[in-house]
Parts: structure tokens; C-alpha cells; sequence
């Protein structure tokens, strides 16, 4: 018998760029299932997505294709996936290769997944950033990011002494 | 000279570098608006922030005597004034006190509100 065809949804991006998506995988986003379970009939007219590009929605929508299937976070459980989710602070191996990009994509696409609504991608970003940050002094950190210390004198003191407990073991 | 005049003429000048220097201060902070990262809003760098601390506590679990580990991760709030803002103002960030660190469990009062606390 052969399997029920699955919908395919049509979504733009805001530099036009067009994707033609099957409905479970673009659904790895709770912004766009809900977007689709408020429209009742069908509708050709592509979803637009003002806030994501092209190129990182096609590494967005490489995460969800790789990902469909796996479930997904529902409000009521929400507070007991978050405590999960704080415990995990590993990243799957196709993970960390899917996320090995240059920093421009890498911020491209944590913000593409809170806009998005999909949890799972933003802690896969955001555990990213936080393993670039982690053993790391403030100064290797400015230069890891481009930043410069913009700190007033009365802020550096305050930090001084701050340093003297973060330090203290 | 006289005394009068060169404490005025130095008091001049050292409100100028005063001047120069808040304005290089506040130049570098619009520089900082330039990083890529900056363009993260406060909620995701709160995010970041507390996957810095459990990447610490990840330490404490696999070894208990690391407890002290924890407060490292306040070097992220001394990068720069925008990490700092948001650091301190999000309260789900002072969590935890610990029993080894009272400087530290002392700040976490301080910033953690009305959040539950636990000790460890």
C-alpha cells in the first residue's frame, strides 16, 4: 500500500528565496505549526518569513529534515523539558557538525531559531556559544568576539573585586 | 606662574582627558554594537549565560569537591558593559548559593529577587 502523500507547504524568505517543504519537517517549528493549524484551507501562497534569509533557512530546514520525526516540546511539559533540556549539556555528533559554521552563521541561525520557535536548534546555538565562552578570561573572550572593554573605572573596580571570589577556591 | 594659575590651568586639562576618555568610552561601546554577537537579544544571551554556569556545574556533577567551579562563569559579565547589563538583570541567572563561597552566595542574594534559590 503505498504511504499517504505528505503535504508539501511552500515558505519565502525575506530575500525572496522560495522553499518548497514537507508539512512535518517545517512543523519542527512551533511558530509555523501554528501558523498552519490556524489556516483551515488549503493555501498556495508561500509563507512568509520576514525575519530569516535563505542560506540560513536552508541550514535551518537541514536541521529539522535531520531532526523530523523526534518529538517536540508541548506547552504543558514544557517546564519539565526545560529542566531536561538544562541537564544535557552535550551536543549530539551530527549536531556539532551541522553547527560548525563561521560565527556570522552560527548567530544567524540561534537567532533564526528564536524567531522560529524551535527549542532544540537554540540550545544547540546557545550551548554552542556557551562552549566558545567557558575556561576562557574576559580579555580572550572580547577577542574571540570583537569586543573591546568599554567598562568605566568605577565598573573595572567593582570587577576587580568580583574576580576575587570568582577566583576563590 | 603662579600656584593658582597652574591649579587652574592642570584642573582645565584634566577635565578635557576626562571628556576624551568617556567619549573613547562610549566610542568603544558603539563599536562593540558592530560584534555579530551583539545582534543576540537579551533573552538568548541570558540563555548562553546559563548554559556557561551548568558547563561549571558539569564539573561539580562529575566531581563533588568542584562545587567552587560555579562562580566562574561571572568572567562573562566582564566582557563589557552590554553582557553585564544583561547578566545582572536577569534573575534566573543567581539561582544557586553555595555553602564554600559567601562572597558569592552574598551577590546571588543580592540580584536573585523573588527566584527560588537552592544550596548546594
Amino acid at each position: 500500500m503505498a504511504a499517504p502523500a505528505t503535504q508539501q507547504i511552500k515558505i519565502r524568505c525575506n530575500d525572496e528565496k522560495e522553499f518548497t517543504v514537507d508539512r512535518d519537517v517545517l512543523e519542527r517549528s512551533v511558530l509555523i505549526k501554528n501558523m498552519l493549524e490556524d489556516v483551515t484551507e488549503q493555501q498556495d501562497a508561500p509563507i512568509p518569513l520576514p525575519n530569516v534569509s535563505g542560506p540560513v533557512m536552508a541550514k535551518v530546514l537541514e536541521y529539522c529534515t535531520h531532526h523530523r520525526g523526534e518529538p517536540l516540546p508541548s506547552a504543558d511539559t514544557e517546564q519539565s523539558q526545560d529542566e531536561t533540556r538544562k541537564r544535557t549539556t552535550d551536543i549530539s555528533e551530527w549536531d556539532q557538525k551541522f553547527i560548525t559554521v563561521d560565527q556570522e552563521m552560527l548567530f544567524e541561525i540561534i537567532l533564526a531559531a528564536n524567531y522560529l520557535d524551535i527549542k532544540s536548534l537554540l540550545d544547540v546555538g546557545c550551548k554552542t556559544v556557551a562552549n566558545m565562552i567557558k575556561g576562557k578570561t574576559p580579555e580572550e573572550i572580547r577577542k574571540l568576539f570583537n569586543i573591546v572593554n568599554d567598562f568605566t573605572p568605577e565598573e573595572e573596580a567593582q570587577i576587580k573585586k568580583e574576580n576575587e571570589w570568582a577566583e576563590d577556591r | 606662574m603662579s600656584k593658582d594659575v597652574l591649579k587652574h590651568a592642570r584642573a582645565k586639562i584634566d577635565a578635557e582627558i576626562q571628556v576624551l576618555q568617556d567619549r573613547i568610552r562610549s566610542l568603544r561601546s558603539s563599536r562593540n554594537t558592530l560584534a555579530p554577537i551583539h545582534r543576540l537579544p537579551p533573552e538568548v544571551m541570558t540563555q548562553i549565560f546559563m548554559w556557561v554556569q551548568l558547563l561549571y556545574r558539569g564539573t561539580l556533577e562529575r566531581n563533588a569537591i568542584d562545587a567552587a567551579f560555579l562562580p566562574k562563569w561571572i568572567r562573562a559579565t566582564h566582557v563589557c558593559q552590554h553582557w553585564r547589563g544583561v547578566a545582572l538583570s536577569s534573575k534566573a541567572l543567581y539561582t544557586t548559593i553555595l555553602s564554600q563561597n559567601l562572597k558569592y552566595s552574598q551577590a546571588v542574594l543580592d540580584l536573585s529577587g523573588s527566584a527560588s534559590l537552592s544550596l548546594i
